[in-house]
């Protein structure tokens, strides 16, 4: 990787060609339009229009899988021919989910589903065979095995290594080399077992001559994870044994010198790229260890058994290096071309032909089919059909000192500057402990952003990616450098631009630091949205008898630190007359991991205290909702909430009106539709009339106009 | 809801449940607790009176729950269209745990390595927790599993005396008496009883 060496080459730009006919591209008058449009919450947040592509080993056939109007849908496109085929259309309301796409040779496609209304068989595998090349046909079949496949055997035609799960428990845990009719039929009398099981092993892998050599084992009691290979004696033995909560340790492949690559960070304080002897079970020379951030991904071509990259997300984004001069000139190449972070998401087993997918904070993606040979790009589509009709919101990475001179990273998501409102939400992420914010397409700082407020998230300690030391800084630190480390970065920003108004709002941990933030600071935030939070401390400890287990008392005592009396003292329940700002509470009623509870006893302390609150209480939802409907409801009451507290006017936008209308009859449908909230139907009243007057208002203003 | 909260042993004595009255509306109650004895069906005679406090919140019929202690003792809800059901009952003073549940397909022997225990103090509203049922139904009772937990919702057992018998959440002190220690309710009566800081 000498970048001196490759800066002295130039490389022109890939061509850029489009797959399908250009039906997609923006007209110039809608191009023009655009500019002042708000993008609709249910455009905005809904399941993507192309969620996977993957390639054929040969690299001519794309399996693609998508939603249409929230319906999944699965197709093969014939890149040669430039056909497109679909195979599975799901009908409305079947509410079936994508989980993975796999080929298993250049004829067959391995799917695998998640139907929401299929109480009994809610998970399901398909097959796709190539039955007819030119035309493209197929011949759709359900797999009843349950299980999952280890190697797709590329050597050897027809075979693949499939793991069975025959009842529950890995006990009744099957390895068998099959061929595809066996799979198909359910039935594995006549296949070649796999005999050398791990003992209660999982996550099975093979090596680069695709032997099962890997496999994993979980000690409950002691909540570790060992990780074993298979030697040439076909014994089973230990290598490494760790608790995943504090060290992370994953083998990568066996290198052309019969090490093993592994991702570690035991011993050392960044995540970082390792030999390891096998043999002698050490860890031996690092091969990558960057000076600032764990690295998140290694790409290592099996066949071949070769490393080719590593990652890391620097500033937010996500950047990566290449061991090998020729990659690292593609890679100049493609990030010439694109000028937005990429990734390879799916490869032939030579990497000749690869499915791009391109990126960045105002992007949810583009998807192209990249040929290196012919240095040429497709366009196969993107992510989301939403991208081009409507202004999105650009990311500013932000490094701010912090008191004990570490570095804060931060991210300040800027609203298009003709919808702007001058307003400042602070969104502190959830964990808190290794979780971070990144510098990719976010939906819900999008809805932010389009309705006029800018969002700032902050790396604090306790998140991930900035070393053992950075993650272990925030342990035990609820309402404590936490939120210091959020007011330092608020206080930086203010220093360059001043904001009318401030609001904090997150969810989960979040929630609870947006609370704490506006009690440590009462005249800074004028209002506060605290979601799926946790506000009495000890509780978490004491919530459900089912959980006050030895390990699990352990477990939370890693992050939230030892249950005493002094967790009052950051626990907002028993200070909440020191919330000054108007505050709204939304939660679910089946959460278990933020219980209930915690939001039902900060609203009632609240209330006791005649403070301004408002509380949202979805029957449906956990820790989060399952279904879109909950969330545009929440999302557009909180876009209303805060302008009622601030007394804000309606977004900017040529469509404002139009939008808020909608929005308006969004909250007051989820008052009454009991797959919402429901039961609310005086709620629902006021918000029904509140559409009805914009409305009218709407169509005096258009008289007017006329 | 009305439940029937019966001894075990006849030389027990059947322990009357308490009907919820009427509940008031939110405007309605008050946040102080020197206001807060509105008319309830509890007598004036309720004052120093030991009972215990729990709901059942599951989807699923629940045919009986049984508690063990000094005094055994089972009740058998009745057929309900509320998710959630409060049981409120005099008991004397000791200390209980939960031990089976039935539900409609099965009679579930609640697990010894969990704490279903709770101790039942005298002159005190004793809150012990929600029971959580929830019923996997796998065709037929051989794949059936319940998962059952009690849990600690205090800020709803407060909202329901408070909803339903103000005046005994006045005069007999609800306290959390379900599995590990928590010291919500104590410190809501001490804000009740101090006023309320925006006033």
């Amino acid at each position: 990787m000498n970048k001196s060496f490759l800066a002295k080459f130039s490389f022109a730009s890939l061509i850029v060609v489009f797959l399908f006919n250009c039906a997609f591209l923006v007209k110039a008058n809608d191009q023009q339009s655009k500019i002042d449009r708000l993008i609709p919450i249910k455009r905005l947040l809904n399941s993507p229009k192309i969620s996977q592509v993957k390639l054929n080993p040969q690299g001519n056939y794309i399996a693609m899988a998508g939603y249409t109007s929230g319906r999944f849908n699965f197709s093969l496109v014939d890149m040669e021919q430039a056909t497109f085929t679909e195979v599975i259309n799901a009908k409305k309301g079947e509410n079936i989910f994508l989980k993975t796409v796999q080929w298993i040779d250049d004829k067959h496609v391995l799917l695998e589903t998640y139907n929401k209304n299929n109480y009994l068989k809610k998970h399901n595998k398909w097959l796709v065979s190539i039955t007819n090349q030119q035309p493209l046909q197929h011949k759709l079949t359900r797999i009843n095995s349950p299980g999952y496949v280890i190697d797709t055997l590329p050597n050897e035609p027809n075979k693949l290594l499939y793991s069975v799960y025959k009842g529950k428990g890995s006990a009744k845990q099957r390895i068998y080399k099959t061929d595809i009719d066996a799979l198909i039929r359910n039935n594995f009398k006549n296949q070649e077992k796999f005999d050398e099981k791990l003992s209660q092993g999982y996550r099975y892998k093979t090596d680069h001559q695709h032997q099962i050599r890997f496999a994993a084992t979980y000690d409950e009691d002691q909540s570790t994870v060992s990780h074993w290979y298979l030697d040439k004696k076909n014994d089973w033995q230990k290598y490494f044994e760790h608790d995943p909560s504090e060290v992370e340790f994953s083998p990568v492949g066996f290198l052309p010198n019969g090490k093993l690559a592994v991702i570690t960070n035991a011993d050392v304080e960044f995540v970082s790229l390792f030999e390891f002897d096998v043999e002698q079970v050490a860890l031996g020379k690092v091969l990558y260890q960057h000076p600032r951030y764990d690295i998140t991904g290694v790409e290592y071509n099996k066949n071949s058994a070769v490393l080719k990259s590593v990652s890391f997300i620097e500033n937010g984004e996500w950047q990566t290096e290449y061991f090998a001069f020729k990659n690292e000139q593609i890679n100049q190449l493609l990030q010439q071309t694109f000028e937005q972070q990429y990734r390879v998401v799916s490869s032939t087993p030579d990497d000749k032909v690869q499915i791009i997918k391109t990126f960045s904070a105002s992007d949810s993606g583009k998807y192209y089919y990249f040929e290196q040979a012919k240095k040429r790009a497709k366009f196969i589509g993107n992510r989301d059909d939403f991208i081009d009709n409507y202004p999105l919101a650009e990311i500013e990475s932000l490094s701010v000192s912090g008191k004990e001179g570490h570095v804060i990273e931060a991210l300040l998501t800027k609203p298009p500057p003709q919808f702007d409102n001058n307003t400042l939400l602070v969104m502190p992420h959830g964990g808190p402990i290794g979780v971070r914010n990144v510098k990719n397409f976010n939906a819900e700082s999008q809805y932010f952003s389009s309705r006029g407020y800018s969002v700032l998230q902050v790396n604090f300690r306790g998140s991930k990616g900035f070393g053992k030391g950075y993650k272990d800084s925030g342990r035990g630190q609820f309402g404590k450098v936490i939120e210091e480390d959020i007011s330092t970065v608020v206080e930086s920003v203010l220093q360059n631009r001043h904001f009318s108004n401030i609001c904090a709002i997150g969810a989960s941990y979040g929630g609870y630091s947006s609370v704490m933030l506006a009690i440590k600071h009462p005249d800074l935030y004028q209002c506060v949205i605290a979601r799926f939070g946790v506000f009495d401390l000890p509780l978490i400890f004491n919530d459900r008898n089912t959980m006050m287990t030895g390990d699990v008392i352990e477990e939370i005592e890693k992050v939230v630190g030892e249950n005493n009396k002094q967790l009052n003292q950051v626990s907002p329940v028993y200070f909440a007359d020191k919330l000054k700002a108007p505050i709204l509470i939304t939660a679910g009623v089946k959460d278990t991991r933020a219980s209930f509870e915690h939001s039902n006893r900060m609203k009632l302390v609240l209330e006791a205290n005649k403070a301004d609150v408002e509380h949202l209480y979805y029957p449906h939802s956990a820790h989060g909702h399952s279904k879109y409907l909950e969330v545009w409801h929440e999302l557009a009451y909180i876009d209303d909430f805060i302008r009622r507290k601030l007394n804000l006017p309606l977004p900017k936008g040529n469509n404002a009106k139009h939008i808020k209308q909608n929005e308006l009859e969004l909250i007051a449908d989820g008052f009454i539709n009991d797959n919402i909230i429901g039961k609310l139907p005086e709620q629902a009243k006021l918000f029904n009339a509140r559409a009805q007057a914009l409305k009218k208002s709407n169509k005096t203003a258009n008289l007017t106009e006329k | 809801m009305a439940v029937c909260l019966t001894a075990i042993f006849s030389c027990a004595s059947t322990i009357k449940p308490i009907p919820a009255a009427k509940p008031i509306k939110p405007e309605q109650q008050k946040t102080t607790l020197a206001s807060q004895a509105a008319p309830d069906n509890m007598t004036d005679n309720s004052v120093g009176k030991t009972y215990l406090l729990f709901a059942i919140d599951s989807d699923d019929l629940v045919k009986e729950v049984s508690i063990s202690g000094w005094r055994s003792l089972s009740f058998e809800p009745e057929y309900n269209e509320q998710k959630i059901s409060y049981v409120l009952a005099e008991i004397k003073p000791g200390d209980y745990e939960f031990s089976t549940i039935e539900t409609g397909l099965l009679n579930n022997h609640l697990d010894d390595e969990i704490d279903w225990s709770f101790t039942i103090e005298q002159g005190k509203v004793n809150y012990v927790g929600h029971l959580e049922i929830n019923q996997e139904l796998l065709g037929g009772a051989y794949f059936s599993h319940s998962k059952i937990e009690l849990v600690n919702k205090s800020s709803f057992a407060i909202e329901y005396l408070q909803a339903h018998h103000p005046a005994l959440f006045t005069h007999n002190p609800l306290t959390y008496q379900g599995p590990g220690q928590d010291d919500f309710i104590g410190y809501y009566y001490f804000l009740l009883l101090n006023g309320a800081s925006h006033e």
